[in-house]
Formats: C-alpha cells, sequence, structure tokens
C-alpha cells in the first residue's frame, strides 16, 4: 500500500518503521526538518518538509496515488483538516488521531461525515486497556479479539503449578475446563503446541476458550481473579477522563489524587461518582492515609514515568495488590518486564498497534477476508481473525479433516456472539469468525492456511 | 566498524562481477577467440569462488549497517571490482603490466575513458567488449544495481547510494530505495537501448553500436577502434552527441517526465544551467574555430560533439580539438571542471555544485549590503538546507587539493605543465583525453607506474565523490567495533 503519514513524532515514527518492515510504501510529512533528516537516514521511507494542510505538500506526498493518510500531528484540528484535504487529493482512506476528551462520543460521527475512515484516540484506548486488565487476575495479560467478544489469554507458568509437567492434552481431563493452549513461549521462542507438549516452569502459555470456562482454568490453577471493588490512581489527565467515564455504572469506586487545584476541580465536576484528592501523589503519608493497603488495585497515571514506576513497584511491594503502570516514553521495554509489575500501558504503543493492524487487515486486498492481525510472541506468532462469507471455504467439514499447514490451528470459533472452541468435530458455518493462529507469515485468506488442494 | 556487512557485500559485488564477466565471455565464443574464452571462464571462476567464500562465511554475523560502514563498502566495492575487473587483461597477455591492467579498469569503470593501449585494434574483441562494458556497469553504478536486486529491510541501504551516486544532495524518487535503484536502472537501460536502435539503424556494425552505445550511456569514452571516430558517419556521430549530452542530464528529470510532470521536469534549475552551458559554450567556440573548418555546418558539428563529449566527462574525440585556439582550450578546460548534472551518469564537480556555489557567492555580496537580512538560497524555489551549502563548499575545497595534491606528484614524471596539469584534470573529472602529450589523439601508455596509479586514484576520488576513497585512507576508520559481551547470567 501507499501510504502517507502527517507527523513524526513518536508515534508516526514506530508506525512509520513498522509499515516499512511490512513492505509498504510510506511517505513521512513534517514541518521540522532535522527530525526528518535522521528519520530519513534510519527508516527507509520518503520525508517531505512542510504543513499537512498545504495541498501542494500533500500533492508531494503523492496523496494523488496513496491508499491511505494517517493523521499524526500534535494538534488534533489539523489533523481531522489534513484528514479532509489529503482525501480531497485523491487519498482512499483516512486515519486521524484525536486526543481532545471534549469532543466526546461526538468525534466518531464526525467522522463519519467527513468520511474519516478511523479515529485513534490513544489515551481512551489506554482507558479501556486498563479496564479490560483490571479483570483479569494478577499476572495475567489478554489480547482482545473480535470485537472484545473473544479473547486470547497469556499465564506464565510458575514452579509447583499444577500445569509443570504436564502434557497439553491432558490439561482439559486433568483440570476439568475445556480450554486451548495455543502458544507456548520458552526462552524467547515460540511453538505451536501439540497434544503431547509438555509445559515446563517459565513457559508462557497462552490459552482460549469460552469465559466460563477460562474462568474455571484460573481457578484450578489457583489464579482467582479477584473482584476489583476499590481502586486508587494517581494523576487526573486525560487517560483518567476516560477511564472514570468507563466505571461510572461499575460497582467500582475510585480515589483519584493529583496535584494540580485545578485539574482536580475539573475532575470532580466531571465525575461526580470519584473521590477526587488535591496532593502530592508521590507522598507515602497521602498514599496511607488515603488507604492503599485496602485497595484491591493501584493505577499510576502521572505525566512521569519515571514517577509511575516508582508508584505501582511501592503499591505492590506495600499492599500486595495489582497495579497498572502508564508509560509514555521510556524504551526499556526488557527492564520493565524484569520489573515487578503487573501490567504496563503505553497509549503511544497502543496507538500505532490499532493502527498497524487496521493497514493490516486493508493491505491483504479486497478478496482477503482477514479482519484484524495480533502479533504475538514477540512478533513470532500471528493471530488472525477470519469471516467465514465465502461459500467457496471449507464450510461444513469436520476441522479434525482440515489439512492446514504446518505451525497453523484454529484456536476458537466465534458464533452468534459466543465463543466456541473448536474441537475434531466442529465444522466452520457460513457467519462465523475464527481466530487463526500461525508461526507462518502473510497469509490473506484461510485457503493460504490450507495444505493445497485437501478439501476438495 | 562491522566487517561482517562490508565482507558480506563485497562478497555481493564479486558474484555479480562474474556476471558481468559473462557478456565479454560470450563476446569472445562468437568471434570465435576460444583462448580470450579460456581467460574469461578462468576470471569468472575466481570471482564466483572469493564471492562465495566471502558471502557464506559472514552469512550469519553481519550486523545492520552504519553510516561508516556504507562509505566504507563503496570504497572497497570500486576498489575490488576493478581490482578483479583487471585480471582478463592481464592473464591473457593483452596487457602485459598488471598496473597497465588495473588503470584501464578503473579507467573503465569509472565512467574516464583515459587508456594505455597504443593499438586498439591488436586487442582481442572480447576484451574490447570488456572494457566498454565496464563503463556501462560503472555508469550507474554498482551498488545501484545491487541495492535494485536484493531485498533491504531498513533505511541503512540509503547510505550506499548517497555514497555512489553523484550530486550534492541525493534524493529518492520513490519512498522505498530499491524501487528508487531500480527506476533509475530502468530508465538508463531504455536510453541505452534507444541509443542502440538509433545507431543500428544509421547503419553501424553491430559491435561498434554496442560498444560506444556502452560507452555513451556510462559517460565513459574508451574508443574501440584504433582510428577513433573518423570512420563513423556523420549521422552516426550525431546521435552519439546528442545522446552523450541526454545521459548527462540529472535522471530525476527523466523521471519527472515518465510521471507526466513537464512543468516541474522543464523547471530543473540544474538541467536548465547545463543545456545554457552547452550552447554558450558551443557558440563561442564556433566563432573561433570557424576559419579552421570554412563551413558552418561542419564547425557546429564538431564543436557540439566535443562540447557535449567534455561537459558530460565522455571523452571522445571526432577531431584532434588540441589543434583549436587557447580560447577554445581554456573553456574547454573549464567544462571539463564543471562536469554533468548531479544524479546522472557524468563526472566533474557537477552543475548542481557550480549552482549552488554561485548562489551561496551572491548571498554573501548581498549581506554585505544588507548586513542584517535573512537569507536562503534556493534551488528549483525551495530553500536549500545549510548543511548542503556547507557541504557544497567543503566538496569543492577538497576537490581543488586533492587536483593540486596529484598535480605535484604526477609532474615528478617530468612532462610538461599542460600534460600534467591536463592529465590529473582529465581522469579526476572522469573525462578521459586531456590536452598536449594525454590529448585526444594520444594516451597514457608513457607515463611512470606510479604516475598511473596517483591518477587511478584520481579516477576513483573523482567518480566517487572524493570521500569514500579518501575515507579508507583515514586509519580511525579501521577501528572494529567490540563484539557485544556475552549475557553471564544466560
Amino acid at each position: 500500500m501507499k501510504i502517507v503519514i502527517a507527523g513524526c513524532g513518536k508515534v508516526g515514527r514506530s508506525i512509520a518503521e513498522q509499515l516499512c518492515t511490512e513492505n509498504h510504501d510510506v511517505t513521512v510529512i513534517d514541518n521540522n526538518p532535522e527530525r526528518l533528516h535522521n528519520l530519513a537516514k534510519e527508516i527507509d521511507v520518503m520525508v517531505i518538509e512542510g504543513s499537512a494542510i498545504n495541498r501542494e505538500t500533500l500533492i508531494e506526498a503523492g496523496c494523488k496515488e496513496a491508499n491511505l493518510f494517517i493523521g499524526l500531528t500534535g494538534n488534533d484540528e489539523l489533523n481531522l483538516l489534513s484528514a479532509l484535504l489529503a482525501k480531497r487529493c485523491g487519498v482512499e482512506q483516512t486515519i486521524v488521531r484525536v486526543r481532545e476528551p471534549e469532543y466526546g462520543d461526538e468525534v466518531h460521527d464526525l467522522a463519519r461525515d467527513l468520511g474519516i475512515s478511523m479515529i485513534i484516540n490513544p489515551e481512551q484506548e489506554a482507558a479501556k486497556e486498563i479496564f479490560r486488565s483490571l479483570a483479569l487476575p494478577q499476572s495475567v495479560s489478554s489480547e482482545a479479539f473480535c470485537s472484545g467478544k473473544a479473547e486470547i489469554f497469556k499465564v506464565r507458568v510458575t514452579t509447583g503449578s499444577v500445569l509443570e509437567n504436564l502434557p497439553v492434552k491432558d490439561i482439559p481431563a486433568k483440570l476439568h475446563s475445556n480450554i486451548l493452549a495455543c502458544i507456548v513461549e520458552r526462552n524467547d521462542k515460540a511453538y505451536i503446541p501439540d497434544g503431547d507438549f509438555v509445559l515446563k516452569p517459565k513457559d508462557i502459555v497462552s490459552i482460549t476458550g469460552n469465559s466460563a470456562e477460562v474462568r474455571n482454568f484460573f481457578s484450578k490453577i489457583h489464579l482467582k481473579p479477584t473482584k476489583i471493588r476499590r481502586i486508587m490512581a494517581v494523576g487526573a489527565g486525560k487517560v483518567a477522563h476516560y477511564f472514570c467515564a468507563m466505571i461510572r455504572n461499575t460497582r467500582q469506586s475510585l480515589i483519584l489524587i493529583d496535584n494540580n487545584p485545578k485539574v482536580c476541580e475539573k475532575a470532580a465536576q466531571e465525575q461526580p461518582h470519584v473521590t477526587v484528592i488535591q496532593g502530592n501523589g508521590a507522598d507515602e503519608r497521602l498514599l496511607q492515609e488515603e488507604g492503599l493497603e485496602e485497595m484491591d488495585a493501584f493505577i499510576s497515571l502521572t505525566g512521569m514515568d519515571e514517577e509511575n514506576i516508582i508508584l505501582s513497584l511501592y503499591a505492590s511491594q506495600k499492599a500486595h495488590i495489582k497495579t497498572i503502570t502508564k508509560v509514555n516514553r521510556i524504551e526499556f521495554d526488557e527492564l520493565l518486564d524484569s520489573l515487578d509489575l503487573d501490567t504496563v500501558i503505553n497509549p503511544k504503543h497502543l496507538c500505532a498497534d490499532a493502527i498497524i493492524r487496521y493497514v493490516r487487515a486493508q493491505a491483504g486486498g479486497i478478496n482477503s477476508c482477514v479482519e484484524t492481525v495480533h502479533k504475538m510472541a514477540k512478533d513470532q506468532v500471528e493471530a488472525l481473525e477470519f469471516l467465514i462469507n465465502d461459500p467457496k471455504l471449507p464450510i461444513d467439514i469436520p476441522l479434525k479433516d482440515l489439512a492446514l499447514k504446518n505451525g497453523t490451528l484454529v484456536a476458537l470459533i466465534v458464533r452468534d456472539n459466543k465463543s466456541i472452541l473448536p474441537r475434531g468435530n466442529d465444522c466452520l458455518k457460513m457467519g462465523d469468525r475464527i481466530i487463526l493462529i500461525t508461526t507462518q507469515k502473510g497469509f490473506s485468506s484461510l485457503q493460504d492456511a490450507l495444505k493445497e488442494r485437501s478439501w476438495i | 566498524m562491522n566487517l561482517g556487512i562490508i565482507l558480506y557485500v563485497l562478497g555481493m559485488v564479486c558474484m555479480f562481477e562474474a556476471g558481468f564477466l559473462l557478456l565479454p565471455l560470450f563476446t569472445a565464443f562468437l568471434y570465435q577467440e576460444y583462448n580470450i574464452v579460456q581467460v574469461y571462464g578462468i576470471c569468472i571462476v575466481i570471482c564466483m569462488v572469493i564471492g562465495l567464500i566471502l558471502v557464506m562465511t559472514t552469512r550469519k554475523n553481519r550486523a545492520d549497517m552504519k553510516p561508516k560502514e556504507g562509505v566504507a563498502i563503496v570504497g572497497l566495492s570500486w576498489l575490488v571490482l576493478s581490482l578483479l575487473g583487471a585480471l582478463p587483461f592481464f592473464l591473457s597477455g593483452e596487457i602485459p603490466h598488471y598496473i597497465d591492467a588495473f588503470f584501464e579498469t578503473v579507467s573503465g569503470f569509472t565512467t574516464t575513458g583515459s587508456t594505455i593501449l597504443t593499438d586498439v585494434d591488436a586487442m582481442s574483441y572480447g576484451s574490447r567488449m570488456w572494457r566498454s562494458f565496464t563503463h556501462w556497469v560503472g555508469g550507474m553504478g554498482v551498488l545501484v544495481f545491487l541495492l535494485a536486486l536484493l531485498p533491504s529491510k531498513n533505511g541503512s541501504f540509503m547510505n550506499l547510494m548517497m555514497a555512489e551516486s553523484p550530486g550534492p544532495d541525493v534524493s529518492k524518487l520513490v519512498p522505498k530505495v530499491r524501487d528508487t535503484a531500480k527506476y533509475l536502472y530502468w530508465i538508463y537501460i531504455g536510453m541505452t537501448a534507444i541509443q542502440l536502435i538509433l545507431l543500428l539503424l544509421a547503419g553501424m556494425q553491430v559491435f561498434d553500436a554496442v560498444t560506444l552505445t556502452f560507452g555513451t550511456a556510462g559517460t565513459g569514452g574508451f574508443a574501440v577502434r584504433s582510428s577513433g571516430f573518423e570512420d563513423y558517419t556523420i549521422l552516426q556521430q550525431g546521435i552519439i552527441a546528442v545522446f552523450m549530452m541526454l545521459f548527462g542530464i540529472n535522471f530525476n528529470f527523466y523521471f519527472l517526465l515518465i510521471k507526466g510532470k513537464l512543468k516541474d521536469a522543464f523547471k530543473m534549475e540544474e538541467v536548465l544551467t547545463y543545456l545554457g552551458i552547452i550552447v554558450a559554450v558551443t557558440a563561442v567556440i564556433v566563432i573561433s574555430v570557424y576559419p579552421m573548418f570554412n563551413n558552418l555546418f561542419y564547425a557546429i558539428h564538431h564543436v557540439f560533439f566535443t562540447v557535449s563529449s567534455l561537459i558530460t566527462t565522455t571523452g571522445y574525440a571526432t577531431v584532434d580539438f588540441n589543434l583549436w585556439p587557447s580560447i577554445a582550450l581554456v573553456l574547454l578546460v573549464t567544462i571539463m571542471f564543471i562536469g554533468a548534472c548531479a544524479g546522472s551518469t557524468g563526472g566533474g564537480i557537477k552543475v548542481g555544485r557550480i549552482n549552488i556555489m554561485v548562489k551561496g557567492i551572491v548571498k554573501e555580496f548581498y549581506t554585505l549590503f544588507h548586513p542584517r537580512s535573512v537569507k536562503k538560497v534556493r534551488m528549483d524555489g525551495r530553500p536549500i538546507a545549510h548543511d548542503v551549502v556547507r557541504s557544497t563548499n567543503v566538496f569543492i575545497a577538497l576537490y581543488l587539493l586533492i587536483f593540486v595534491g596529484s598535480v605535484i606528484l604526477v609532474s615528478l614524471n617530468g612532462k610538461d605543465l599542460v600534460t600534467t596539469f591536463t592529465a590529473v584534470a582529465a581522469t579526476l573529472n572522469n573525462i578521459g583525453p586531456g590536452l598536449a602529450g594525454v590529448g585526444p589523439m594520444s594516451n597514457f601508455s608513457e607515463l611512470s607506474y606510479f604516475s598511473k596509479l596517483v591518477l587511478s586514484f584520481d579516477m576513483l576520488a573523482g567518480r566517487l565523490e572524493l570521500l569514500p576513497i579518501i575515507m579508507l585512507l583515514i586509519p580511525s576508520m579501521w577501528k572494529v567495533s567490540r563484539k557485544p559481551r556475552q549475557n553471564l547470567k544466560g
């Protein structure tokens, strides 16, 4: 695809890099020549200096033939307008980043009116991600599919756990829970396990199944999903704003701490269901006073990454509760992994991932029925979401008779909004969505995943 | 310095060279020169073996290419290419001394066209084809060719292209380096094909047409007959003259033409300046040499051919311009230095750089009159980064330094001033023939081996825009980086 990106900040840069390795033609527009110069030295993209609302700049960047325009400058309105201008130049699709909460939900209607294909709000994505991970037990993470109707969970096998030395095929019988282990990561290498694969401590297992069975599985391996009721959050920025709105109608209570009186004032006005505390969140005594130890979860959302990390470490050490840490800038992923932080949320990565997913799904072409593509296990595994919409596909054939390529697995079927764990005798039906896990790259349709002519 | 990636690319270059050598092998086969076939066969095997060894041993431990490695690769590739390319001349005994063979090959790849051969006709058809083919390969650049064929994952390969393509500021035509390289080669191949067809239609023999087209396309200039251009008709000479001029134009111009952006194409200042210089210099010289021809048509024809040949640094000659009046000679030496457009196959300082330099000077004067004025040097209507202006000035300063240094070294040879001066000018600017002792009807064979090495160095420096070759001489370039420490925790 030919893609034009306006703005090469952090998100723009990482998207450009990712898209470039996936062999798209990328052109980046920015008005900072120095930044562009550095970008061009490191990444194989074309760079154009200029403003994204200048028609000539847009045309020079190739908007006449481009398939996709992504507006990622620091200014929401500029992004929206430039997308509109790019569309007038002839770009087929546009993605725009809008961060201002004041637009509210109206922004999606606005996008429809303006003909914008997708609006991405990093802070809102982050809030959603926080909300979702609060529902999970400690030390479990998940990835959502089929617009949230299906999830893949990642669990680490600890020493002495029931899972230790257990062959994968024995999991359902031994634990009385009907789940499927679809990926095992061991020593930075990802495997698609067959039935005889034996789990070892330190393995990270990804599992799928319907939600009741998964909950059952967690309790069987002694990971109780603690019911999170009381939450403490430090930092009342944009992420906090969206998060507050999300828990409005739940039974969760939130104590929100911020040092800035004006911000507190505003939060108190907008979120009457939240207890707003004005004070220094990095003050040990204040945290104690507000009852950190009685909390079920702690979220650090200040503007400073270092402070967030320290606060979360403190909370996890003092109160042994689930912590969620927002990190914006810090890149040292391996170091963060080694720290005792439960969930780390990076709005910029979430934003980049969402855009990349969109592009991947589009890049497959019109004939492709890939809906989304998730890269998992450090990019070694792809999880693809397919819609079964073509009568030529292997419908009504038991899965055990389908000859899938090596390292490929049907992990989940979503039928009528319910997730079904696929077993050998299940068949695919029209209108199903399936999640396919594969170590091979570049499938654009279900046929690609089948060995040649096996189902005719 | 990461040796892995450098050796890997060098290995690839060796294998490509083996591929290039197939053409002379095939030619020799056609002309039934079986001993020459044997020599080229041996050379292909040598290149393949070296290439395979290098590629196989470094396949695993190559890291990313940083700018430093990019520059080193460019410098070394051209050196390796010339060292191996000289083998067939040497092994076949057609050029008995290896340094002569090396000089001839460097002259070929750098599209210079200076020769040490006294009798071209004595050479086998295979070797003559190889000489001319090196021009074509060297014209667009071997590494650009490599880029067009090899998949590149990140931007690091851009470093190669920047180092190999002539010009002050290399811009991509399309987002991907690889696609840009492909476009350049397709334009190159297309224009070469058109010229070949025209020459054949004009009745030239196939062998001459092919070799002269290679020489024109790369703006090289090796003659394929001892008689030079005397045997060719005016029409054939005219076609070559026009195509020399066309190959000296910035290839971005053709890209814009293909894309249908005629307006943008004809607004390129560099191309306009280049054409302007050709017209103006031709006009002045025609006036000065008119008495020698006594025929306006012949005068214009030969002068245009010579100007086109020298400004593009090709170096073909239809007449002995050595005999022309001083004003003509001085102008010819001047356009030798100016050279062709950036982003073309020609050499010299490049019209684009001259443009920027002149504009920089004008700007300096302007600030003298208006000390507080803020002014930007512009090219094609857009402001140029100060870095480009600065590096242009540095380039020209370095050019002069190398030039003076080389003249001093070559003067040890004891030739007269004009010979020494133009020998260096002709090689550093990748032209071919100079004046007096190295004029169009003489050759470089009488110079000492030391002079030939100095001039070989000048040719490489000129073709690669000085820096990659100079960098190879700097010791700190060769510090091998330490291997990353093993993680003790395992």
